[in-house]
C-alpha cells in the first residue's frame, strides 16, 4: 500500500495546531520510522491517518493508491487495510479477545471464517508470540499487563492481515524479549507479505533493528525536520532532541 | 435447577432447592435462581441464611417492584430491568454477610430507582454495580449506603453509571453514611456517553459504528454477570442497536 501524507496540517477540537504542513510519501513495501520529542505530534499523525474524530484536517491530504481517504471513516480505513498498533490499548471487560477478533475478521471477508480455521489461525499466531492460549477466553486486555496489551496488538495485526501498518510506540512497555518476539512476528510478516508498508513511531533504536528500515525521519513540532536512515536514530538516541530546542530559541531569538 | 417466573396472571415455578412462598424466597442451601418479573407490580423479598452461598439472575421486564434482601450469608445477584422503577431495600445481617448486586437497565421512560443497603453487624460486604442505558426520559438513581458506629470493617462500594442517549436530564444521587472510621468505601458516579477513545479502538478494526455501539453495550450491561447461555439469549436481544449518537 502506498501512503501519500500532503501538506497535512491539523487541529485538536480545542484549536490547536498539532500538525503544521506535514508531508510524507511511504511507498509500497517500505518500512519508515519517525522519532521526535514528546508532543511533537507522532500520535496524532497515527491517529490522523485513521481518521480520528478528535483532530480536524485544516489543510492537506492522505492519499491510499492514489486516492484521497479525508472522506472516508475510521472503520473504512481499517477494512482498507490500515492497522494502527496503539501506544495504550483500551480494555473492554465483557467483550472477549476471541469474539472481538472474530468480528475484526468477518467485517473485512465476504465469507465469515469458520469457527475451526479461525481457532487454528489464532493458537497458531498465541504460539508465535509466546502467548497464553488462555488468554483468548479472557476479555480484551482487561488485567492485561503492559506487554501482554502490546502482543495483543501485534496478534490482532496477524490476523487482520493489513496492508499498512503503524506502530505507535510499540516499544513502550516491552521487555527486552517481548519486544524481541513481537518486532520479529511484524519481520516475518512482512516477508510475508512484502506489499505491506510500515510507519514506525519510536523514541529508541532498538525496534528499528529488526524490522527492514527505509527511512528514519525526525520530527519536531508537528513537521519532519530531517530524514535519514538507522544512523539518525542512532544519533538520536545518542544526542538526544536539545538541539531541537537549540534551533528552536535561536529562531525564537531572532 | 431453580426458575421462577411471575407475571400479572400469576406464578410458575420449578424448584429444587429454593423455598417460595407468599412472595418470599429463602435459601438455605446453597443455590442459584433465575427470577423473572413480567409486568409485575407488588413487593418481594429474598433471604440468604447464615454460611449460604446464593446466586439470582434476575430479569424485571416492565416491572415496579420493591425488593428486601435479608442476607446473612452470601449472594451474588445480577439484575437485568427494562423500564424497571422500584426499592431495594438491602440488609447485611451476620458478620461476613456478603452483596455483591450486579445491575443493568435499559430505560425508554421516566424511572427512579432507589437502592439502600444498611450494614446491621460488622465484617460485612456490599459491593454494588448499577449501570443504565437511558434511550429517552429521564432515570435517576438514590444510593445510598449506610454503616453505623456499631459496625466496624465493613466494606461498603458502589459504582453507578447512565448512559444517556436522550435528551432528558438523568440524575445520580450518592450517599455513604458511614460513622466509623475503620470502614472500606468507595463511591464513583457517571452520567454520559461512551468514551471516544473505545469508539476508536473498535473502529480502528473495521468494526461499524452499530457494531462498536453493541459490543460496547453487551460489555457495559452484562460484561461483569455470569449467565447461562439460556439468560443471555433471553437478554441480548435486548440490547439497543445505536448507529448515530
Amino acid at each position: 500500500m502506498k501512503i501519500e501524507i500532503k501538506n497535512l496540517t491539523v487541529k485538536t477540537k480545542d484549536e490547536k495546531e498539532i500538525l503544521k504542513n506535514f508531508s510524507l510519501t511511504i511507498s509500497e513495501g517500505e518500512v519508515h520510522a519517525i522519532m521526535g520529542p514528546n508532543g511533537t505530534g507522532k500520535s496524532t499523525l497515527a491517529k490522523v491517518l485513521l481518521g480520528d474524530s478528535a483532530y480536524e484536517v485544516i489543510s492537506g491530504d492522505i492519499l491510499v493508491d492514489g486516492t484521497s481517504i479525508l472522506d472516508k471513516t475510521t472503520d473504512e480505513r481499517a477494512r482498507m487495510g490500515i492497522f494502527l498498533a496503539f501506544q495504550s490499548p483500551i480494555s473492554i471487560e465483557g467483550v472477549s479477545n476471541t469474539e472481538f477478533l472474530k468480528t475484526a475478521m468477518n467485517v473485512r471477508r465476504e465469507e465469515k471464517i469458520g469457527l475451526y480455521p479461525f481457532l487454528q489461525t489464532m493458537n497458531q499466531a498465541l504460539k508465535d508470540l509466546n502467548m497464553d492460549e488462555a488468554m483468548m477466553h479472557r476479555s480484551l486486555n482487561q488485567d492485561f499487563s503492559g506487554g501482554e496489551r502490546k502482543k495483543n496488538e501485534i496478534l490482532q495485526l496477524k490476523l487482520l492481515e493489513p496492508s499498512f501498518i503503524i506502530l505507535d510506540e510499540l516499544d513502550s512497555g516491552l521487555d527486552v524479549d517481548s519486544l524481541r518476539v513481537c518486532a520479529t512476528n511484524i519481520a516475518n510478516y512482512l516477508k510475508d507479505h512484502p506489499k505491506t508498508s510500515v510507519l514506525v513511531i519510536t523514541h529508541y533504536p532498538r525496534i528499528l533493528s529488526y524490522l527492514p528500515l527505509n527511512y528514519v525521519h525526525r520530527m519536531n513540532e508537528g513537521a519532519i525536520v530531517e530524514t535519514g536512515d538507522m544512523e539518525l536514530a542512532k544519533k538520536i538516541e545518542k544526542e538526544g532532541y536539545l538541539r531541537d530546542n537549540v534551533l528552536r530559541e535561536d529562531v525564537n531569538h531572532e | 435447577m431453580n426458575k421462577i417466573i411471575i407475571t400479572n396472571r400469576g406464578v410458575e415455578q420449578e424448584l429444587d432447592s429454593v423455598l417460595f412462598s407468599e412472595n418470599k424466597i429463602i435459601f438455605n442451601k446453597d443455590a442459584r435462581l433465575s427470577l423473572s418479573l413480567e409486568n409485575y407490580e407488588g413487593s418481594l423479598s429474598i433471604e440468604v441464611q447464615e454460611e449460604i452461598s446464593a446466586e439470582v439472575v434476575l430479569f424485571l421486564n416492565n416491572s415496579k417492584v420493591d425488593f428486601t434482601y435479608n442476607i446473612k450469608g452470601d449472594l451474588t445477584l445480577s439484575s437485568f430491568g427494562l423500564n424497571y422503577q422500584g426499592k431495594i431495600s438491602i440488609s447485611l445481617e451476620k458478620e461476613q454477610a456478603k452483596i455483591t448486586l450486579y445491575s443493568a437497565s435499559i430505560n425508554d421512560q421516566d424511572r427512579k430507582v432507589v437502592t439502600k443497603i444498611k450494614h446491621v453487624v460488622p465484617e460485612t460486604i456490599s459491593e454494588l454495580v448499577q449501570h443504565v442505558v437511558s434511550l429517552k426520559g429521564s432515570t435517576t438513581l438514590e444510593v445510598e449506603g449506610i454503616v453505623p458506629k456499631s459496625s466496624s470493617q465493613c466494606v461498603c462500594k458502589q459504582d453507578n453509571k447512565i448512559l444517556n442517549f436522550g435528551t432528558s436530564d438523568c440524575t445520580i444521587l450518592p450517599k455513604l453514611l458511614i460513622d466509623n472510621y475503620d470502614v472500606e468505601a468507595a463511591h464513583s458516579a457517571y452520567v454520559g456517553k461512551f468514551s471516544e477513545d473505545e469508539l476508536f479502538y473498535l473502529q480502528s478494526r473495521g468494526l461499524d459504528e452499530a457494531t462498536c455501539y453493541y459490543l460496547l453495550l453487551k460489555s457495559y450491561l452484562f460484561g461483569k454477570m455470569s449467565l447461562t447461555d439460556e439468560e443471555k439469549e433471553l437478554f441480548y436481544p435486548h440490547i439497543p442497536m445505536i448507529k448515530e449518537v
